[in-house]
């Protein structure tokens, strides 16, 4: 049955409306969402792969090589039964760092644009048979159909047609990482029309030709010698090239990239489609042998590329519908997929538009033109060369040249040393071996060719098999043996550790020129415009949920690699890189800084769950040790060596109030008040501790820390810096006060019954005075000298009350420490005079033998406590009649005051235990143990250090407590409050 | 990723013994290669549902 141009024309138009109305639906959101990011809509779509090749072209590979035709099938599903090993990980790096072409993931991988240029141009003549393979198949089936002599004209409008679809649905949206879902859904579509019709095709011929599998059983054992002799098997050799090249075209081939890895809904989506593509496969596959046999069983003439016509009458038009479907959605993707290419590795190569240009508007636009140009363009190839060569050797040229595409991929994943040098001198080498080999006899007719004396004959794609081993051993070869004896730059290092599965990459904690978003607004208003580069940054920073405001060095990183994705995605990873490289470089690039621990970790924590054996218990160790120090009970922050915070603990958020996601990445000295002050004075010191130290909030809260600091240098990983340990002891400072300070009331209370005593005296002597004034009354002289004694006595007792008076204001021991110069034997007298006062203080002999010109610096009460204790000790060590030596003398940088007495010395064992809280040598109720503790926690507070020993070096036995105090500086400031914070640092 | 390798080992020997399927051509177990062809599509399945086991651990 013949039909008019006028019927397939209408019949065509028909299904591509159809089309638009399947994207237009998803488009409007007419579908529910469930249906249209469901995984199977995506493996549909991944049908794409079946093109017009697939129900024509195979055909003519059917009746050369029998089953060879399964190598089509089988090669695609092999690389997607190895989907975790080989798409999973391109997927990763392909959303990563924004790569939406395999030009741009070998451009971004060896960091070349020659590489993008050349992947461009190898893509670009590899893919354009398979387009005119698209338009010649859908031509000669109107014409078998039609019997027109010139479908040509047909052809061309349903070019038109399939480019105003995907210019309409494909080219929408600006950046290239964008999913069409209407796209998707409608390419989807496409390969279940595709499926069924064919099905529907194949068992209609099983039945209606052989009468169902019996009968086809039957006439196979009765044809099997002429079916046999019909066909040249493949040698095992030439099956497992062909395998190899159908296995390649997933990752090489630019319409099966743009599907598996630009438009992939998930990873996951990705591993369902490892078994659901090959099924749908088999499916497709399953009728092609039964259609092949009907052909001959019903002895066709047409064309056996035109098998599926063999039923005649309407399946005719089914066998249109699903040409039209195969060849219309291949041309579709194929062309979204190599028009962004080409505009980013080959025009913005040599153009890029002004800083005023509106570069969005201009990137559509341009896309829009490629796409019609590229369909255009293979409109051409068909005419020109498609009508001379049949399908099957179009279609496997096409699959042979991007095949030279394979070992710089997977290298890219699995060989970190391979260079640009080698992957550009392998690919010439495997391109100038098709050229000759293929190119020549094809599309310039030249099938001999002299060099240097030797004749070369060229058979063209009759010997396929040899020309793709020499062209890809060719190319295997230099791309090892260049990359193993050249050398890489410090970039395609970079570029090798971002893309290898072997080793993790490990970017370099570099700081950045922009020290701000403003800044990169500023840097990249230079080559993009003052709107976009808003934009840009803008989008980056939503992306990132980072506040514009932030300047960490790590969130500026991280915003860096973000603008350098996103530009990827718009204008190509080549563009990008230089984009980034020039407008947003980093500072002392030259300088050698250590790895970036985040990164590192990051990486880490995706690698998981594919380690195995000893790695993955190293990693549970590292989770382990990491866990450990997160939950450590003691504040812990890790700084690098420009001192940004690279760990900080659960204990550092609970201590400072500040979250670990909002401090990481900064530089220390950068951080709030009042830690980022502390931290960064302390890091800057000498000091490998600080005991005490105190701190108050905003909110006038006040802890006591105490800090510690360790240097880790280690050259092998990169990674030095500060460790930094800081433990509060703010409650074990307040129930130290508390201690020390019902201390100081016991000592008041000792006090008390001397200071009784000795204002007894006085108000003796002023009752007897007043009673003699009271007798003498009339005599003047009597009466001024007698006032003068009571005022001397009452002066006595306002002294000793005063001196009492002044030693309990010491106050509680948490109060600010008033740090002035004290005179030392000004502070030694008053201790003597109110230890006088004491029963057990009156018989003895006190010396005080302290310069009067010797001054330290310290709180004039806390100094009077210790001596106070000290000399109280001394009475205590003594008998009556006992004497106390108070000693004190410059010695170097330091102020020594110590406390000899005669009495009966310490016990050596006792020595050591002097100094601990409730140690006491003393019967029960005599002393409380704290005495000596309070003045140790006195001395270091000053600063300084006490030790004891027995026996005295001045007097014959007993003992001596000798303190040891900073001398003061001539340009101290004295300070009305607790900015002691330099100077109660253990020397 | 223990199944990985399997997958791998799997694809490998399919590699090298798949010109075995070419042998029924023309012949009454003609449907041979693809029942081959289902059963690979099954131990990529069990495989699939293992990774998916491992990855729950």
């Amino acid at each position: 049955m013949s039909f008019t141009l006028t019927q397939i024309f209408a019949l065509g138009v028909g299904y591509l409306s159809l089309l638009f109305a399947c994207a237009w639906v998803v488009e409007k959101n007419w579908l529910p969402q469930k249906l249209v990011k469901h995984p199977l809509v995506y493996v549909l779509a991944l049908g794409v792969y079946a093109s017009a090749w697939a129900f024509y072209g195979s055909f003519g590979l059917v009746s050369q090589y029998g089953y060879g035709y399964l190598t089509y099938y089988l090669g695609i599903a092999g690389i997607f039964v190895l989907a975790p090993l080989l798409l999973s990980p391109l997927l990763r790096l392909a959303r990563t760092y924004q790569l939406s072409s395999l030009a741009d993931l070998l451009a971004f991988r060896y960091r070349s644009r020659w590489v993008g240029m050349l992947v461009t141009l190898g893509l670009l003549f590899g893919s354009m048979p398979l387009l005119a393979l698209q338009i010649q198949a859908i031509g000669d089936v109107i014409y078998l159909l039609t019997n027109e002599s010139s479908p040509y004209h047909l052809a061309f409008v349903f070019c038109a047609v399939i480019t105003l679809f995907a210019i309409l649905f494909g080219a929408r949206h600006i950046s290239l990482r964008e999913r069409h879902e209407s796209l998707l859904f409608a390419i989807a579509f496409e390969s279940l029309v595709k499926l069924v019709a064919f099905l529907v095709l194949g068992g209609f011929t099983l039945y209606s030709v052989f009468g169902g599998f019996d009968g086809l059983e039957h006439w196979l054992t009765e044809n099997s010698d002429t079916l046999a002799n019909a066909i040249q098997p493949l040698e095992n050799n030439q099956w497992r090239t062909l395998l190899l090249i159908f296995f390649a075209t997933a990752l090489t081939m630019p319409h099966i990239f743009h599907i598996i890895f630009t438009e992939n809904p998930s990873e996951e989506a990705m591993m369902q489609s490892s078994w659901m593509l090959p099924i749908f496969l088999l499916l497709l596959a399953l009728p092609v042998p039964i259609i092949y046999w009907a052909h001959h069983a019903l002895g066709s003439s047409l064309p056996i590329e035109y098998a599926t016509l063999s039923l005649g009458g309407y399946w005719g038009l089914v066998s249109f519908i699903i040409g039209l479907a195969a060849a219309s959605g291949t041309i579709i993707v194929m062309t979204l997929a190599l028009a962004p290419m080409v505009l980013n590795h080959l025009v913005l190569a040599v153009y890029q538009p002004p800083a005023d240009f509106d570069i969005y508007f201009w990137l559509v636009r341009m896309r829009r033109l490629l796409i019609s140009s590229l369909i255009f363009i293979a409109y051409l190839v068909y005419l020109v060369v498609s009508i001379e060569h049949d399908l099957a050797t179009l279609g496997l040229s096409a699959f042979i040249a991007t095949l030279q595409f394979l070992p710089g991929t997977l290298a890219l994943l699995y060989w970190p040393i391979a260079n640009r040098k080698g992957l550009l001198a392998g690919l010439m080498a495997g391109f100038l071996a098709l050229g000759i080999g293929l190119g020549f006899p094809i599309l310039l007719d030249i099938n001999q060719i002299t060099v240097l004396g030797f004749t070369l004959q060229l058979t063209g794609i009759s010997d396929w098999h040899n020309i793709t081993l020499t062209a890809t051993t060719a190319n295997i070869l230099l791309f090892i043996t260049v990359s193993l004896f050249t050398k890489m730059s410090e970039e395609e290092k970079a570029g090798a550790l971002a893309c290898s599965q072997d080793a993790l990459f490990f970017p370099k904690r570099l700081e950045l020129k922009a020290k701000d978003s403003a800044g990169f607004i500023r840097l990249l208003s230079i080559p993009l415009g003052a709107e976009t580069a808003q934009r840009e940054v803008s989008r980056a920073l939503t992306e990132l949920n980072i506040n514009p405001a932030d300047t960490r060095p790590h969130m500026l990183r991280k915003l860096r690699g973000q603008i350098q994705a996103n530009l990827s995605g718009l204008m190509g990873a080549a563009v990008a890189q230089e984009l980034v490289d020039r407008y947003l470089p980093w500072q002392n690039r030259n300088k050698s800084s250590e790895n970036d621990i985040h990164h590192v970790e990051r990486d880490l924590e995706e690698y998981r769950s594919r380690l195995t054996g000893m790695a993955r218990e190293l990693d549970k160790l590292r989770r382990h040790h990491r866990q450990t120090l997160m939950y450590l009970p003691v504040g812990i922050c890790t700084l690098g060596s420009d001192q940004e915070v690279l760990l900080w603990n659960r204990a550092m958020e609970k201590l400072t109030g500040l979250a670990s996601d909002e401090v990481i990445g900064s530089k220390v000295g950068h951080l709030p008040r009042p830690w980022g002050e502390l931290l960064h004075t302390f890091l800057e010191g000498e000091a490998l501790q600080v005991h005490h130290q105190p701190l108050e909030h905003p909110d006038n809260t006040k802890v006591w820390l105490n800090l510690h600091k360790a240097q880790q240098d280690d050259p092998a990983t990169l990674m030095g810096g500060t460790i930094l340990l800081v433990e509060d002891q703010s409650s074990l400072k307040l129930l130290e006060n508390e201690l020390l300070h019902n201390e100081r009331l016991a000592s008041i209370g000792r006090l008390a019954a001397g200071v009784a005593h000795e204002i007894g005296n006085p108000v003796t002597g002023i009752s007897s005075l007043a009673q003699n004034l009271y007798y003498d009354a009339n005599e003047p002289e009597l009466v001024q000298e007698t006032s003068q004694q009571v005022l001397q006595l009452t002066k006595r007792i306002t002294s000793i009350v005063q001196s009492l008076v002044n030693f309990a204001h010491a106050g509680r021991h948490s109060d600010s420490l008033k740090f002035e110069s004290v005179n030392l034997q000004g502070a030694v007298e008053e201790a003597i005079g109110l230890i006088s006062l004491s029963h057990k203080g009156r018989n003895r002999v006190y010396e005080n033998a302290c310069p009067a010109n010797l001054y330290i610096t310290g709180d004039t009460q806390r100094l009077v406590q210790i001596f106070v204790n000290l000399i109280a000790n001394a009475c205590d060590a003594t008998v009556d009649g006992g004497k106390i030596v108070c000693l004190g003398r410059q010695q170097g940088q330091e102020v020594l005051l110590e406390v000899h007495d005669d009495g009966q010395g310490i016990c050596p064992q006792n020595l050591e235990h002097l100094f601990e809280p409730f140690y006491t040598t003393k019967q029960v109720g005599e002393g409380t143990g704290l005495g000596l503790a309070l003045v140790y926690s006195i001395v270091e507070e000053h600063g300084g250090q006490i030790q004891a020993l027995s026996p005295s070096p001045e007097l014959k036995g007993g003992s001596c407590f000798r303190c040891r105090f900073p001398l003061p500086s001539s340009d101290v400031t004295y300070q009305e409050s607790s900015s002691d914070n330099e100077q109660n640092t253990d020397r | 990723m223990y199944a990985y390798r399997l997958v791998l080992l799997l694809v490998t020997l399919g590699y090298f013994f798949s010109p075995w399927l070419l042998q029924p051509w023309g012949s009454s177990d003609w449907y041979k290669p693809f029942l081959f062809w289902a059963g690979l599509i099954a131990a990529t399945l069990w495989l699939e549902q293992k990774r998916r086991l491992e990855l729950l651990e």
